[in-house]
């Protein structure tokens, strides 16, 4: 078991790829800390998990740097460590950013292209989009990763055996897919990655990112299937990841097989997107 | 547990030393069955034996991977006795470092035979064989064909290309779901670079540079090529794969003390 004795903590756990990461993680052996805002998505996760017995569940807004450092007060009470950080909570929008306008306008175009008419209507997404609902996209995305990851460094340097972070970012953070808010966060990340690789690599704590490409986690799920299929048509590979291919990926970063890797952002999006 | 290349078929490059040794005795252990290939076939067999006394299947072909007959004969022959190829790994290289204004037209021209040349005679030959049932092609490539190196202007231009041309053949190779990735190794202990780090001072300079503060190590390296080309790495195709103990990220602008100090 490739993460036997390890303590490992996975924000965003109640869903989706976070849920399918704490899985993964658990069946190789580590006690799994399942965090989410959402207490009875996270509860659904930990029943689910192999080796739950060990596990626990920590309620968590990551964008509250107060209910970050109470969960790490938990994590340090129970196991007196941390090895494994996943930052992986996350959200795409967030009502009353503006978001919605800028998707109208976008079904607008299409149905005038699809009319053989020549495009009136622009994208034009960041007319629209509020302070409030950039600073919130940022603040789950970004500040939810700063906060853990420095609580995770408090606990890793003090413990003094070193330990590995892993922020699930996303190929939005250099496609520009999806929200504004949404990529600069995700890009915001990557900066985040390096600089605390570099940091804390004399330490011996690795950091390294993710980019997932479209995967089928609730929200893709919620989408029509055409657009689905022309998403899965979009990919290299002719279809989306399911989660736990980027589960097996944070397995691999998380890892002591992954002992020299540090600093790096690693692709997962079936070749939509390559550097 | 369960073996993680059980029943797959593996060819490497460069098997009998460094990375492509630790890569082969990886692929062994997690139930491949690997075929070494290199120039020399005295390090292949040894390598092959020490495959066989831990329980692996190993066999070792002598040739030179820049020869585009032998090594395309190599692939289809193992795929022939094996019955299918599922994975080739391009490990081998060559590289005459000099500066620019000191290397002949001759100097140049050796960095690409082995590192670009063969890894494209290998994807042509392997990609229609693996793409029968699926499989992953690895390419090493180096932080050479990343960043700026003094001395390496060949050696690093051959990495770089390693690097597009894995993005292209990941494209091509896609259809038939034959996975193309690259693994970008910084500075790993093995024979090669021992020759150009040759004393403690030397190896203890480079490692203060690295986030990571040491050097690597071949299984290390071998551990990166086994994710990408194990079904783990599923929906991976077209990555560099840096394992380079955080080098790349780490530029040498003076932020670094340590490296600093030991310079
Ligand atoms: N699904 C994809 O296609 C895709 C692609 C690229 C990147 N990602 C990234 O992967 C991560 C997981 O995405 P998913 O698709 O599994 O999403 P999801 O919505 O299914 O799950 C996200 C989880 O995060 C939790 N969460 C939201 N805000 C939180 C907060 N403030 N504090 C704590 N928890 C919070 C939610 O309750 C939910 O359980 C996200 O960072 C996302 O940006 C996903």
């Amino acid at each position: 078991m490739r993460l036997a004795g390890k303590i490992a903590l996975v924000t965003g756990a109640g869903s989706g790829i976070g849920r399918a990461i704490a899985q993964t993680f658990a069946a190789e052996g580590a006690t799994v800390v399942v965090s989410d805002i959402s207490a009875e998505s996270a509860q659904e996760t930990l029943a689910s998990l192999a080796g739950k017995e060990t596990c626990i569940t920590g309620t968590c807004d990551v964008s509250d740097g107060a209910s970050v450092k109470r969960l790490f007060g938990e994590i340090e009470k129970q196991y007196g460590r941390l090895d494994i950080l996943v930052n992986n909570a996350g959200i795409g929008q967030t009502p009353g950013d503006g978001f919605d306008k800028y998707q109208a306008r976008l079904a607008q175009r299409m149905e005038q292209l699809q009319r053989g008419e020549t495009p009136t209507v622009f994208g034009d997404q960041i007319v629209d989009m509020t302070d409030a609902g950039f600073d919130t996209v940022v603040g789950v995305n970004l500040g939810g990763a700063f906060h853990c990851s420095r609580e995770a460094a408090r606990l890793m340097i003090k413990n003094g055996e070193g330990g590995s972070i892993v922020n699930i970012s996303s190929t939005g953070a250099f496609s520009g897919e999806g929200g504004l808010h949404y990529c600069a966060a995700k890009a915001g990340i990557l900066g985040l990655t390096h600089g605390l690789a570099a940091d804390l690599g004399p330490r011996k704590i690795r950091v390294n990112a993710i980019c997932p490409g479209p995967t089928l986690t609730p929200a893709l799920l919620a989408i029509s299937e055409e657009w689905r299929q022309s998403m899965a048509a979009a990919s290299p590979l002719g279809r989306l990841a399911e989660p736990e291919e980027v589960a097996t990926t944070a397995l691999f970063l998380a890892s002591d097989e992954s002992s020299y890797v540090t600093g790096h952002t690693l692709l997962a999006n079936g070749g939509t997107y390559m550097h | 547990m369960a073996q993680r290349l059980a029943n797959k078929v593996a060819l490497i490059t460069g098997a009998g030393t460094g990375i492509g040794a630790a890569t082969a005795k990886r692929f062994a252990q997690e139930g491949a069955t690997v075929v070494l290939c290199g120039r020399r076939l005295e390090p292949l067999q040894a390598v092959a034996r020490e495959i066989s006394a831990a329980g692996g299947r190993a066999e070792a072909v002598a040739l030179d991977a820049s020869d585009e007959q032998a090594f395309t004969r190599a692939i289809q022959d193992a795929a022939e006795k094996f019955g299918h190829l599922d994975i080739l790994v391009n490990n081998a290289y060559s590289m005459v470092g000099a500066a620019i204004v000191d290397s002949s037209n001759e100097d140049w021209r050796a960095n690409f035979t082995v590192s670009l040349d063969a890894a494209f005679f290998g994807i042509r030959a392997a990609m229609p064989l693996i793409g029968r049932q699926g499989g992953a092609i690895v390419n090493l490539s180096s932080v050479c064909g990343q960043l700026g190196t003094p001395y390496t202007a060949g050696y690093g231009a051959a990495k770089a290309g390693v690097l597009s041309l894995t993005r292209t053949a990941a494209l091509e190779g896609a259809p038939t779901n034959v996975r193309v990735n690259a693994v970008v190794p910084g500075v790993v202990l093995t024979p090669g670079s021992e020759a150009a780090l040759p004393t403690a001072e030397a190896q203890n300079a480079t490692a203060a540079g690295v986030p990571l503060r040491r050097l690597g190590d071949p299984r290390e390296v071998a551990n990166a090529i086994l994710f990408l080309a194990s079904d783990e790495a599923s929906y991976i195709t077209g990555v560099a794969l840096n394992v380079d103990g955080g080098k790349t990220c780490e530029l040498p602008s003076g932020a670094n003390m340590d490296a600093f100090d030991a310079t």
